[in-house]
């Protein structure tokens, strides 16, 4: 019965809240999408969890508190260790911009870019970032033209400190298929064939 | 005054048919879509034919045969859009998509227990509810109450697709502030897709989803600060 104006502290009530995916979604679709499997309900059963504590929360990560030793766990189980997800951090940006990696130097790049909300998105600004910051699984993908994300935002750790932070995400995009190149020629006939030439030049 | 969500998160269902033992980190990897996958960024509960689930570099999987969910709690957000175009766009195209639904999520503080009651009573107003809602306004100690969950709901046609979007507020159950200001709020918007051939793929789906990824997400931040923003004047 949490409630925006209750007085008495959350953990000493019972909450039913729906703050997990399987309340979000419509209805009449809630069997497709499915509550959880009986024998995951059960599972929570054996290990006296509420439905409310791991009814996957996709902020709280909740949706990882299950194992398949707990679903042939006997009543008596030990309680399983927290998701780790529960423990994570959370990283909110304040400010977002993409752009391509111009050129590369020795110890650094530069990237040009846009912020992700302007009206045109054209990129039209510049940044040199130091390879040293680069995660070492995204230095692979370091190269002229990879399409990049730079994140200013506020990150929240377990244990509720905050602190602004400053992140670069290489963008991993699908490899485009003969489809692709398909409708970007029949798009690119349907510009040519829409351009009204003027005969008289 | 404006105010920062303290956890914020990112979710893309898919409906459809899907294989959940084909979901495992060391394909992931194999596949270079979660590469440098070390052993103290993967936490795998179940990998089975039935359903899938692990969490790897923050970004937690979850796969039964007819859904596939994947969510995240750090920016930037795409990076989970591009997931799905990658595995689905790419390797596993011939998957049968026909729905799919973006949420964002967050957990925000307003500056008392007191702001959080008078946003409460500014979108539930207690006055139609009689005596009962008097005793939820109380302040004689002997009862308490307000809103505890409240769900708006549009439902729309965008170019062909029809598309139900929700918008949820709650009290925050995540933060344990003392004050008791926490809030919550999800908007998610669910998305049909339209003219799906007989024998469809995912290439429709991961299409649609691309091109409406970011606007979907802009729309939900501009809701959400809609309403920090309401309840940070109360």
């Amino acid at each position: 019965m949490n409630s925006f104006a209750a007085q008495v502290p959350y953990d000493a009530i019972p909450d039913d809240t729906s703050q997990g995916p399987e309340t979000e979604l419509p209805e009449d679709l809630m069997d497709d999408y499915g509550r959880l499997p009986d024998r995951m309900h059960l599972a929570r059963y054996a290990t006296g969890e509420s439905d409310n504590e791991t009814q996957g929360n996709i902020i709280g990560q909740d949706t990882g508190e299950f194992d398949v030793d707990r679903l042939v766990a006997p009543l008596s189980a030990r309680r399983p260790p927290p998701s780790p997800l529960l423990r994570a951090r959370s990283f909110n940006p304040l400010m977002e911009w993409e752009g391509y990696v111009e050129s590369i130097g020795d110890e650094d790049f530069v990237v040009k870019m846009a912020d992700v909300r302007s009206e045109n998105g054209l990129p039209s600004e510049m940044a040199t970032f130091s390879k040293e910051d680069l995660n070492e699984y995204d230095k692979d993908l370091l190269q002229e033209g990879a399409i990049v994300r730079w994140v200013i935002g506020m990150e929240r750790l377990a244990s509720g400190q905050r602190r602004r932070v400053s992140m670069l995400h290489f963008r991993r995009l699908p490899a485009h298929t003969a489809a692709d190149f398909a409708r970007a020629k029949s798009k690119a006939q349907e510009l040519i064939q829409a351009i009204d030439w003027d005969e008289s030049t | 005054m404006h105010i920062n969500p303290d956890i914020a998160g990112c979710s893309i269902v898919l409906l459809g048919k899907f294989n959940p033992a084909i979901f495992q980190t060391a394909w992931l990897q194999a596949k270079g879509i979660e590469p440098g996958v070390l052993g103290e960024d993967v936490d795998v509960s179940i990998v089975h034919p039935d359903i899938a689930h692990f969490v790897v570099h923050g970004r937690a999987y979850h796969v039964e045969q007819g859904r596939f969910l994947i969510s995240t709690s750090s920016a930037p957000w795409v990076a989970i859009s591009d997931i799905i175009r990658k595995i689905f766009g790419e390797h596993l195209t011939h998957t049968p998509i026909h729905a799919f639904m973006v949420s964002k999520e967050v957990h925000f503080r307003l500056p008392s227990n007191e702001a959080r009651g008078n946003l409460g009573k500014l979108l539930a107003p207690i006055e139609p509810w009689g005596d009962f809602g008097k005793e939820l306004g109380s302040d004689d100690g002997k009862s308490t109450g307000g809103l505890q969950s409240l769900t708006m709901r549009r439902l729309s046609a965008v170019e062909g697709s029809g598309v139900e979007t929700k918008v949820t507020i709650e009290p925050s159950n995540r933060l344990k502030d003392p004050g008791l200001s926490a809030v919550y709020m999800r908007v998610s918007a669910h998305h049909t897709v339209p003219g799906l051939p007989e024998g469809y793929g995912a290439d429709r789906a991961v299409e649609l989803l691309a091109a409406r990824f970011e606007g979907l997400l802009e729309e939900a931040d501009g809701i959400i600060d809609g309403i920090m923003q309401v309840g940070a004047e109360q």
